[in-house]
């Protein structure tokens, strides 16, 4: 543990007491924050100037007035093609007459994307006065049609009222055929009873009659007087008279010629009652017949009512004219397209600093003079390996810190969830890994930053970053899924911009896991393979020496340059070409030159010692090679 | 019984498909300074890196006495590329290019160094408070690394090298670079290293200094091991002539040649304006030249007598070499 704290300590001060490395760590994001923050702020249109010579037709002035309110506008009364040239402005709109009217927009390639913003602005315009026109039309439409809503609601009352009629109607002839039927009956009932009852009573009344005329009678012969009794005498006669009669035939014949007349009426009656029924049954299917009808109204009436009701939507002019309105509702609740590509930007920032970071301090460790002393110490690989990873991501860590105080006061986005840790931590893992194997793959500097510069296009250009998946060749996008960059960056967004949990990432998490335990082993072989070139190296020095090193000077005057006895010019130039620049600038520096001294000394080459001096490495292998 | 604390037996190595070393093989005794010298591309870095176990040898074996290995004494030796992360701790090792970070002080690097190799921070206070001052790097503990000038970057190397204190100290070319005053610092503190019992296995391509400092040396040549011994043995057995160098006035050296004819006297040459006389015996040959060249009518003008040395004999294997 000692030993790893020991290895940390020891790459922070070397890290920091480095000015251009502290520049690079302190300064790197921030000026990576500040320029994707220039990029992703939308500059406005109102910058770009642009030319216009306009002819007069109709509206033209207004599409002119539209690219004035839109872009600085500058008018020319010819073509303002030759100011595109020479990139006074940056396109030029001319419009002349014509049927229909023209726009020609001339443009530099390189600005092609203006000619779009030009078109928008111009189509904008077009499709006000398109607007206005299809509005007109529209209205017209809307009146015909509210005009023939009226007409048919008008109409549907009608038929309600026609409907009612015809139910009326209908209940009319159901009453009719019933009072008919109940007529025939009451004339049937009447018949024989009511003749037995009145000939009974006419029985009846003739006795009460003739008990009446007896009781007159009576009365008056045991009232009467003289006078009285000659009225009763004739009384007497009288009901002696009346009596015979009706006792013998007038009575009856009144009550036979009532029989008569009763009978006959039953007879009538009975005719009367098959007539009712043969009305009533008329009336049944009268009323019937009539539901026919009356289904028909009712149907036409509900149809009325439904086209009426539709005629009755709430149809605007805008409904017609815009039949479709796009709405665009984001998945995330964040409205900012930057806050959306946040997460793939700090991706970016990790796998740029991380790469660069990584393999720089394994090169300048592998070109300290100190890498071979490591090697002599207890300690194992995997320390250094350790050691190297805790230390960027300690780095990086402290710049992801920067970052998410400033997502979290700006963006209202929290990187301090603990799958989005997770997540930063498995992303930089894999990413410091594979900048520890560039640094263990590659000797000097400029391998470790051409490399690491190549493998992030690589993984940016093999991305969905720079281009929509959606555009790039099937084959491709099976590649873009298996990018770590993209994988690492989706999982970030997932648990960043749509909060997904641990269970939702969990398989992404496991797939970058399982690539940082591939590259940890690759680190371990590459490792162990550095080493061994690092001593072959050596003993290609030793090799040079051995062969190269020709006696065409004195001895005791060879130049020392650490393990190299340079004994020649030509082995002074294969010496330069397989030293590091590091180990250069141990013998040659503004203030002192031991090289150019020596072949001052030895060879008495004033021209080429001076020539030497103030060289690089490469410089004076190139200097040696024009003098050899 | 051998005293030895390290041994290579018959090692090979071939690295970038040249066979660096073939079947050299050392024994180095504990507690003394053993020198490895050789020409250029010999293969002396190469045996360095195999002792320490920064190599692997294709074939051989290096193996340390077990009772330099803290805690391991049941067997006798211990194979050193077999069982590094155990013999690592045994070695302190300084190359000709000072190996540290330059952009940390004389301290932290000390410090760092000494975490690398297991030590307590008490333990590095300590050894380095004591190392700062035998390297004489107290006054520039808070100095970063690269502003140290050459020789302090060199000493602290080696504290650098010995924070953990090493049984067997291995330095590759320790004085490149250095002027005579601080190749001599450093040589004086490596014996005072040396003197605290660290072995101490160094190579050099100052064969003077390696004379006077090792108690034995090694050379390789070719890829091989051709001698260990004593560096007067080793003078012994490669040189066994002594050569005197004359310059006379007005210097005709035809007829001084003719002259120098005696028994014992091998050979005579002309170099440049010199001539050289080889002989077997110089105290012998001497009163000879002097009376030869007085005889000759020559004024005598310099003379000097090239006894044998390193220098003599690396001169030798690199001309058999061409």
């Amino acid at each position: 543990m000692s030993k790893l704290h020991a290895i940390i300590t020891k790459e922070f001060k070397l890290l920091f007491r480095s000015k251009s490395s502290t520049l690079a760590v302190l300064l790197g994001p921030l000026i990576l924050v500040l320029m994707v923050g220039l990029v992703f702020t939308n500059a406005t249109d109102q910058e770009l100037v642009i030319g216009v010579t306009a002819e007069y037709f109709p509206n033209s002035q207004e599409y002119v007035q539209s690219l004035e309110e839109a872009f600085r506008v500058v008018h020319y009364e010819e073509s303002c093609e030759e100011d595109v040239r020479r990139s006074v402005i940056v396109s030029c709109v001319s419009l002349t007459t014509g049927t229909p009217p023209r726009a020609t927009i001339y443009v530099d390639p390189s600005n092609v994307n203006v000619v779009y913003a030009v078109i928008d602005q111009i189509t904008g315009q077009l499709e006000t006065q398109t607007g206005t026109l299809r509005e007109g039309l529209a209205d017209n439409l809307l009146t015909t049609v509210s005009l023939t809503r009226n007409s048919i609601i008008t109409e549907q009352e009608r038929l309600t009222a026609a409907h009612l009629l015809f139910e009326q109607q209908q209940d009319r002839m159901r009453t009719l055929a019933t009072d008919i039927e109940g007529i025939r009956v009451d004339v049937q009932t009447v018949s024989a009873q009511e003749l037995t009852r009145a000939e009974e009573d006419s029985v009846g009344l003739r006795g009460d009659y003739q008990e009446l005329l007896g009781q007159v009678l009576r009365s008056y012969r045991q009232n009467a007087d003289n006078t009285s009794r000659e009225a009763v005498a004739f009384f007497e006669d009288e009901y002696e008279t009346l009596n015979d009669r009706a006792n013998q035939s007038r009575a009856e014949d009144v009550f036979l010629s009532i029989t008569q007349s009763m009978q006959s009426i039953q007879e009538q009656q009975s005719q009367a009652a098959t007539s009712a029924q043969a009305i009533s049954e008329q009336a049944r299917q009268i009323s019937h017949a009539m539901n026919v009808p009356i289904q028909e109204v009712n149907q036409t009436a509900v149809a009325l009512q439904t086209a009426g009701a539709q005629l009755a939507l709430n149809i605007t002019q805008t409904d017609l004219t815009r039949p479709l309105e796009p709405v665009i509702e984001p998945v995330t609740s964040q409205e900012d397209d930057f806050a959306f590509m946040f997460p793939y930007f700090i991706m970016l920032i990790i796998m740029f600093t991380t790469l660069l970071m990584a393999s720089t301090i394994i090169v300048r460790e592998k070109n300290s003079s100190a890498y071979f002393r490591n090697f002599a110490t207890p300690t194992p690989e995997w320390v250094f390996v350790l050691a190297t990873y805790l230390t960027t991501l300690i780095v990086v860590a402290a710049q992801l810190v920067i970052i998410a105080l400033a997502a979290t006061l700006f963006l209202s986005f929290s990187l301090f969830s603990l799958t989005t840790l997770i997540t930063l931590l498995v992303g930089i893992t894999f990413f410091t890994l594979l900048g520890m194997l560039i640094g263990y793959s590659f000797k000097g500097y400029e391998g470790v930053m051409l490399a690491s510069i190549a493998i992030s296009a690589l993984l940016l250009f093999v991305s969905d970053l720079v281009l929509p998946a959606s555009t790039i060749p099937g084959a491709v996008q099976t590649l873009i899924q298996a990018n770590p960059l993209v994988l690492a960056a989706n999982l970030l967004n997932a648990s960043i911009v749509f909060g997904f949990g641990l269970t939702e990432t969990a398989a992404g998490i496991f797939v970058l896991v399982l690539y940082s335990v591939i590259m940890f082993a690759l680190i371990m072989i590459v490792q162990r393979v550095a080493r061994i070139r690092f001593f072959e190296v050596a003993s290609a020095h030793e090799h040079i020496n051995r062969f190269l090193g020709q006696q065409d000077i004195v001895s005791g005057k060879e130049l020392v340059l650490g393990e190299w006895n340079v004994t020649s010019k030509e082995h002074l130039q294969q010496v330069l070409s397989l030293m590091t620049d590091d180990e250069y600038e141990r013998y040659a520096t503004h203030s002192y030159n031991l090289i150019a001294d020596w072949v001052l000394d030895v060879y008495k080459d004033e021209r080429l010692a001076r020539e030497l001096r103030n060289k690089s490495r490469k410089g004076a292998i190139e200097v040696l090679q024009k003098y050899s | 019984m051998s005293k030895d604390i390290i041994r290579a037996e018959s090692v090979v190595k071939i690295l970038g498909g040249n066979v660096v070393l073939y079947d050299a093989s050392v024994e180095i005794e504990k507690g003394e300074i053993f020198g490895v010298i050789g020409p250029s591309g010999s293969g002396k870095t190469t045996l360095l890196r195999l002792l320490i176990g920064f190599f692997k040898p294709e074939k051989g074996d290096v193996l340390l006495r077990s009772t330099a290995i803290k805690g391991r004494q049941h067997e006798l030796y211990t194979s050193v590329p077999n069982n590094l992360d155990v013999v690592k701790n045994v070695f302190g090792f300084a190359s000709q290019i000072p190996s540290m970070y330059m952009n940390l002080t004389v301290e932290e690097n000390l410090a760092y160094f000494g975490h690398l190799h297991g030590l307590s921070i008490e333990e590095i206070n300590k050894t380095g408070g004591i190392l700062l001052k035998l390297m004489e790097l107290e006054d520039s503990k808070e100095t970063l690394a690269k502003n140290l000038s050459g020789g302090m970057q060199r000493r602290l190397d080696l504290a650098c090298a010995i924070i953990h204190k090493p049984k067997i100290l291995i330095l590759d070319e320790p004085t490149a670079d250095l002027d005579p005053f601080l190749r001599t610092h450093i040589w004086d503190i490596i014996r005072k290293i040396n003197e605290q019992g660290t072995t101490i296995i160094v190579s050099s391509h100052i064969l003077s200094d390696v004379e006077q400092i090792c108690d034995r040396v090694c050379i390789v040549h070719k890829g091989k091991t051709i001698a260990t011994d004593t560096p007067e043995n080793i003078k012994k057995r490669f040189i066994d002539t002594e050569h005197i160098r004359v310059q006379t006035y007005p210097g005709k050296y035809k007829k001084l040649k003719k002259a120098l004819s005696h028994k014992t006297i091998e050979e005579v040459h002309e170099e440049g304006q010199e001539l050289v006389i080889t002989t077997k015996n110089a105290e012998k040959a001497l009163p000879h030249v002097i009376k030869a060249i007085a005889g000759a009518k020559e004024s005598l003008t310099s003379i000097a007598v090239d006894r044998s040395s390193l220098d003599r004999v690396f001169m030798q294997l690199a001309e058999e070499d061409q």
